[in-house]
């Protein structure tokens, strides 16, 4: 139990990847579901580094560097729409936004 | 002939009239005002001028081409088959001027499945165009001159003068036409002026309807008119009349080759189609209903456009035409029967008429339909020699009715004036003459020897037909002497002051009771009869007189001697006496002007001419008594005793009914095919807006519905349930790949 | 110099572009509009000059920097006698139609005219086209500025009249796009007009493609022509549209349909397809031609009697082509030419009308002619061309049309007869209109709220007051019209006989001689 096997990693990235699903599918405020869907980025981020480890080459470390600059600039922008929405309808919930129903 | 200046300059004769009409229709409303008239006087004077030149010049040429054929007559006892051909080998005297290809279409090689189509601008000059031409500048001229007089003051002075001038444009466009395109233009712009003119007091709904009417009862006329050109392009391959070349390529020269069997097929439809554009430009049964009502125009108007001329627009075509009627004896048959009834009918309804105007109205319907007996009954210079004499005293009659009217403040009942012989001397004397003209005064009017040719030819075609065509001379002469009795003879009564001519009971709505005019007669009561209306009326009346004597049979020089020369009549002629057509009897050539071969006829059967001379001369005494008759019963019913009359209307109230009725033939066409037709309008309209429309709608709602069903299912708007979708698609996908 | 073709796009198009950049307020954007359109004009007068209208040889203009290779599309245009008397059209009417613009378009103006140059520019490439993808995109692209027209500028019902213009046309011209498509994958040289035309017509192996690209081609244009039973867009369209919208829809888009037949359909689909369809076809415009004419006699509203007019015309028109005789193509050419003219002219008219009663109503209108006189004079003037009275354009093409299908081998004298009625109903209606309109008792126009309420209309103020006659701007819009409905009356060769020859060429594609030899005998 010494040597961390890349299992344990790519275990550690599902449960982080699942625990965002399930917020983000059952949680209404709009900053907890970007929060969730933060740690969907992580637990994909996690599997990349593992899987980079495992054979040897920094690709793996590449894309997550890649994500994560996304993810900040994605977050910025998200957390800036989602001031915008709160000034409109003085509420966070998600539902309140359903103009896209056909 | 082509060397006359008249011809090398002949544009002249319609473009001067329209000059004339686009300067008073352009500059007349700001500048000209009351001198409006000075542009038409000008332009249709100067094409009359050119007209009656030309006619001259004609007659001229016509003594060369007449000598020669009197010699070769004298020493000829060959046969008629030979004289015909010899006729057709002579020059004729006519020439065909092209200005320009105004419409061509289609293959010139003619190669490909399509014709080639060409319509020239250009004009036929013969005997026929020369004549109609005199009638319609000079008549036309008398007219304008009147119209100064008549109009003078009205608003719109400078419209009528413009209308009148394009009507003349449009009118010597139809006579001069070298092509059936070319008659169709001259044919539709007089039905247009027709439309404007009546149209004339535009405010009053009456007589918009009435323009309408005159142009849509016309246009169905001319729907036919246009599918016998059709028709004739495809069998003929030409719309030319007269080609001049020794081709032969002309509609009029179809006798000179052998017909294919399609061209006898088109030959039996031709007739027909053409007939019915002539029906509805004169008046005739099925289509007269709109002459009547075009009354509504200004009486100057009313000699000119629906008397003298435009309305006799369709026994000139049938003439000009001829050789595409001759040959079919059904088409024949019915234009003289069609004619013969009209006259009857228009006659008997023209008894019961009060309105001046509108007795005159019916009493042309009736008159027209004595020339298409004429022609029907193959005598087209019957037909047009009661169409000169018909236009110079129908003209007379209508402008005298406007100078009545005139003085009577636009009153025209007949029952609220009499004995106005005081009033209005001079036009009582002009009257007279026009009425005795139109009865048939034996000898000395020109009414009678037009009017006895045609009975005559008639009595050629059938003898149950001519005592119609004497009937109809009878109630003639009846009408038209009880409307002189009963305004100008008899105890003096006129009508109630003007004031009455403003209020809404007055007539039926007929009279021009328009302010200016009532003003302009009470504010010169002095002065009914002003020379520059009472002059055109003379030179009217001595036409109305002297014209008879154009066509006095006895005579080698004659009026259809002269139109015997155009190729319209020679080869019209040709058609009927080829064996095929006339069936074994013997073609009288005289009435279609042949007096070459009537010589010839002569000579060799000497029985059958003695015949024919005694047989018209009891004719004319037979016809002659008939009209004093007519004018007998006249004085007995409407001086002697005016009582008379009514009386007699009231012993028969279901005849006199349907005569003040008109026979209900407007209300038959109003609730017969108008309301149906507009009714299918409206059935369309709803069809477009429910049926065809709502196939369309029902096409969109496939993918309405579809869309409106993933709104309720799938496309709700929660964001979490946009995942879970996605989630569940991603899930299927590996699914798929991996199992 | 034959790069006038492409300046007659690309000048409207800058204009456009340019005219969006302008300041918001003021009359800027309406004179560089008219400006814009004149120098087309002048552009399309140029090009007549260039061209040789004794043989008729095709000008052409080839950008070969824009040829695209896989593609095998190009910026190829090119314009023979035909298209050159529609670019002259199109470029008469739109000036015109600008012009008429400048007192009823108050608000949004520079939108306006940029819309109405960017429309230039598309119906331009239309005509002058001659690349099918090219003509493809041209097609589809005057869809759009019209659609704003029509639903920016338009009447209350606007958005649903534009929805449905744009839906129905471009439903159609969907067929008509794989038809495109496939004719551009088959030959040789793409989508080259005259090397496809060229190709279809001498490989056997196309016959049974050439049935079902008649359906395809049939499906675009006769929705935007438009024939009977799909035409129900075209009255909304124009009632909705304003002035100068339904002046270009009724002058020139209505022709971009019959264009497509004649350019496309008749070359491209087999003879024997063409053979087979040709009745059919004929029975539509038939139905088409006295259908409308009896529904647009029942109408209360004028400009909605003049738009079903259009489709009573327009089925003259398809008939002229459907008797597929070089007399009907001819009549045929010279009707979209005239029907531009006349009803352009009388949707001019109707739009005066309108800005001075604010009502098209034809019951509350009576008597024009008492106050507008040189008005009236207008108004009768084309409705005598639009009834087809002989001295006038209108009588020539519908006699020629009519004469077609009555000496066609494909339709026969019964279409013609049928046809010609038509021209008695034809004369119901608009004499009906006329009557109603322009004679009769004076009628002042009633200015009751209903309409009119928040617009300050000059007229609207001092409402009892006699509207005035028309000005010297609208004599000057309806002065040229007038001219060529004369002139061209009178003198109608100069159309018939340039035209002869591309109409011959496509006649004879589709009867060959020896069928010729065979009918005649």
């Amino acid at each position: 139990m010494t040597q961390l096997a890349l299992q344990h990693y790519l275990a550690v990235g599902a449960i982080l990847f699942a625990i965002g699903l399930i917020g983000f599918m059952t949680r209404r405020n709009l900053i907890v579901m970007f929060l969730c869907t933060e740690l969907m980025f992580q637990g994909v981020a996690i599997n990349l580094i593992a899987f980079g480890r495992f054979w040897g080459n920094l690709a793996g470390q590449a894309f997550v560097i890649f994500v994560l600059v996304i993810a900040a600039a994605e977050a910025s922008l998200a957390l800036g729409l989602v001031v915008l929405l709160f000034r409109q309808r003085n509420t966070l919930d998600a539902d309140a936004w359903r103009d896209l129903k056909g | 002939m082509q060397d006359l200046w008249q011809i090398q300059y002949s544009y002249l004769i319609p473009l001067l009239p329209l000059l004339g009409a686009c300067i008073a229709g352009f500059f007349g409303a700001r500048w000209l005002k009351g001198q409006s008239h000075w542009p038409i006087w000008i332009g249709v004077g100067a094409s009359a001028v050119i007209s009656i030149s030309l006619l001259f010049s004609m007659l001229g040429l016509w003594k060369v081409a007449g000598h020669e054929k009197g010699a070769s007559a004298g020493h000829a006892a060959a046969q008629r088959s030979v004289a015909a051909e010899a006729a057709s080998e002579e020059p004729p005297l006519a020439y065909n001027k092209i200005f320009f290809h105004w419409i061509t279409a289609g293959d010139p090689s003619g190669t490909n499945s399509s014709k080639f189509f060409n319509a020239d601008a250009g004009f036929l000059f013969d005997p026929l165009t020369a004549v109609m031409l005199c009638v319609v500048t000079g008549i036309g001229f008398v007219i304008t001159v009147f119209s100064a007089g008549y109009m003078k003051g009205e608003e719109g002075y400078f419209r009528f003068f413009a209308y009148l001038g394009l009507f003349i444009f449009a009118m010597t466009c139809l006579v001069m036409g070298n092509n059936l395109v070319m008659l169709y233009l001259g044919w539709e712009g007089v039905g247009l002026c027709s439309y404007l003119l009546i149209g004339y007091y535009y405010e009053k709904p009456s007589a918009r309807e009435a323009a309408k009417k005159a142009f849509l009862v016309n246009r169905v006329g001319d729907f036919n008119f246009g599918l016998g050109i059709m028709l004739s392009f495809l069998a003929f391959g030409t719309i030319t009349f007269f080609s001049g070349t020794p081709q032969h390529t002309g509609l009029l020269e179809v006798a000179q080759a052998p017909l294919t069997a399609f061209q006898q097929h088109a030959l039996r439809w031709i007739p027909f189609l053409l007939m019915f554009g002539a029906f509805g430009k004169s008046a005739q049964f099925p289509l007269h209903v709109w002459l009547p009502d075009a009354m509504e125009g200004p009486t100057p108007v009313s000699a000119l456009i629906h008397a003298a001329t435009m309305v006799t627009a369709g026994v000139y075509m049938i003439a000009r035409c001829g050789t595409l009627f001759v040959g079919n004896a059904a088409a024949m048959n019915t234009i003289a029967a069609i004619g013969c009834f009209t006259a009857l009918m228009a006659g008997t309804i023209a008894l019961r008429q009060f309105d001046l105007k509108k007795v005159f109205a019916y009493s042309t319907v009736s008159q027209l339909g004595f020339m298409f007996v004429a022609v029907g009954c193959l005598a087209p210079v019957a037909g047009v020699f009661h169409l000169v004499t018909h236009a110079f005293f129908k003209a007379l009659l209508f402008l005298s009715c406007g100078v009545v009217m005139h003085a009577m403040a636009g009153e025209l009942d007949m029952r609220k004036f009499s004995g106005l012989k005081r009033v209005l001397p001079k036009t009582r004397i002009l009257m007279l003459i026009g009425c005795a003209a139109l009865a048939g005064f034996p000898l000395i009017t020109s009414g009678f020897y037009s009017k006895d040719e045609i009975v005559a030819a008639a009595w050629e075609k059938s003898r149950f037909l001519a005592a119609l065509m004497l009937f109809a001379a009878f109630l003639t002469a009846y009408y038209s002497f009880r409307l002189y009795f009963r305004v100008f003879e008899g105890p003096e009564i006129l009508p109630s002051p003007p004031e009455n001519a403003h209020g809404p009971g007055h007539g039926h709505g007929q009279a021009d009771g328009h302010d200016a005019e009532s003003a302009h007669a009470t504010g010169h009561h002095h002065n009914h009869e002003p020379w520059i209306m009472i002059g055109p009326l003379v030179v009217l009346a001595i036409g109305a007189i002297f014209a008879g004597f154009l066509n006095f049979p006895e005579r080698a020089r004659s009026l259809g001697g002269f139109l015997g020369q155009s190729p319209s009549f020679a080869q019209s002629f040709n058609v009927a006496t080829r064996p095929n057509v006339a069936n074994g009897r013997v073609i009288p050539p005289l009435p279609f002007g042949q007096i070459a071969a009537q010589e010839e006829l002569e000579l060799a059967d000497k029985d059958f001419a003695t015949s024919q001379h005694s047989l018209h001369r009891m004719l004319m005494i037979v016809s002659g008594l008939i009209s004093l008759l007519g004018i007998y019963f006249a004085y007995l019913m409407h001086l002697k005793d005016r009582t008379a009359a009514e009386r007699l209307a009231n012993d028969f109230p279901a005849v006199t009914s349907a005569l003040e009725h008109k026979y209900w033939i407007d209300e038959i066409y109003q609730n017969g095919i108008v309301e149906p037709l507009r009714a299918l309008g409206r059935g369309f309209f709803a069809m477009d807006r429910i049926v065809v429309d709502g196939i369309v709608w029902l096409i969109s709602f496939v993918p309405q519905a579809s869309g409106f069903a993933l709104k309720l299912t799938t496309q709700r708007g929660y964001l979490q349930g946009y995942a879970v979708t996605m989630l569940f698609g991603i899930a299927v996908i590996l699914l798929v790949v991996f199992l | 110099m034959t790069a006038a073709l492409l300046l007659l796009i690309l000048v409207p198009a800058i204009g456009a572009a340019a005219c969006a950049l302008l300041p918001k307020q003021g009359a800027a954007a309406r004179t560089w509009a008219f400006a814009v359109s004149v120098i087309d004009l002048l552009l399309g007068v140029c090009l007549s000059a260039q061209f040789d209208w004794k043989t008729g040889t095709e000008l052409t203009w080839f950008g070969s920097s824009f040829y695209i290779e896989n593609l095998q599309f190009g910026l190829k245009l090119g314009c023979d006698s035909i298209s050159l008397w529609l670019v002259l059209l199109t470029v008469l009417l739109t000036p015109l139609a600008i012009l008429a613009s400048f007192a009823s378009i108050k608000d949004r103006q520079k939108e306006y005219y940029a819309w109405m140059l960017a429309l230039l520019a598309a119906m331009n490439g239309v005509f002058v086209a001659r690349d099918l993808l090219l003509f493809y995109i041209f097609f589809e692209l005057t869809l759009i500025p019209m659609f704003f027209i029509i639903g920016i500028w338009g009447g209350p019902e606007r958005r649903y009249a534009a929805g449905k213009f744009f839906l129905f046309t471009f439903a159609g011209s969907v067929f008509t796009l794989a038809g495109i498509i496939y004719i551009g994958l088959m030959a040789p040289r793409g989508f080259d007009l005259n090397a496809a035309v060229q190709f279809v017509q001498h490989n056997p192996e196309m016959a049974r493609a050439r049935f079902w690209l008649l359906l395809a081609f049939l499906a675009g244009f006769a929705v935007k022509v438009p024939l009977f039973p799909v035409h129900t867009w075209l009255p909304l369209a124009h009632t909705e549209a304003p002035t100068a919208g339904s002046v270009i829809l009724a002058g020139v888009l209505l022709k971009l349909g019959t264009y497509g037949l004649l350019k496309l359909a008749l070359p491209i689909a087999s003879p024997d397809a063409i053979g087979l369809f040709a009745p059919y076809i004929g029975t539509l415009c038939v139905i088409g031609v006295i259908y409308g004419a009896l529904v647009a006699w029942v109408q209360q509203d004028i400009k909605k009697l003049v738009a079903y007019s259009s489709v009573s015309h327009l089925g003259f028109c398809v008939l002229g082509l459907f008797a597929l005789n070089t007399i009907g193509v001819q009549g045929s050419v010279l009707y979209m030419i005239n029907h531009g003219l006349s009803t352009g002219a009388m949707f001019l008219v109707v739009g005066m009308i309108y800005e001075r009663y604010h009502t098209r109503d034809i019951n509350r209108l009576s008597g024009l002619a008492r106050v507008m006189p040189k008005l009236a004079f207008f108004f009768i003037l084309f409705t005598l061309s639009s009834i087809g009275l002989p001295g006038t354009n209108g009588f020539v093409s519908e006699f020629l049309t009519i004469l077609g299908a009555f000496t066609s081998t494909h339709l026969g004298v019964s279409y013609g007869a049928f046809a010609a009625l038509g021209v008695i109903l034809g004369a119901i209606y608009m004499l009906h209109m006329a009557a109603r309109i322009i004679w009769g008792p004076l009628k002042t126009p009633d200015h009751d709220d209903s309409h009119g309420q928040g617009d300050a209309e000059p007229a609207t103020q001092h409402g009892s007051e006699l509207p005035t006659d028309i000005g010297a701007r609208e004599v000057g819009i309806l002065v040229p019209l007038a001219l060529c409905v004369l002139i061209l009356g009178v003198y109608p060769n100069v159309i018939l006989n340039s035209i002869q020859k591309p109409a011959q060429a496509i006649t004879q594609a589709i009867n060959p001689p020896a069928q010729a030899v065979a009918e005649a005998r």
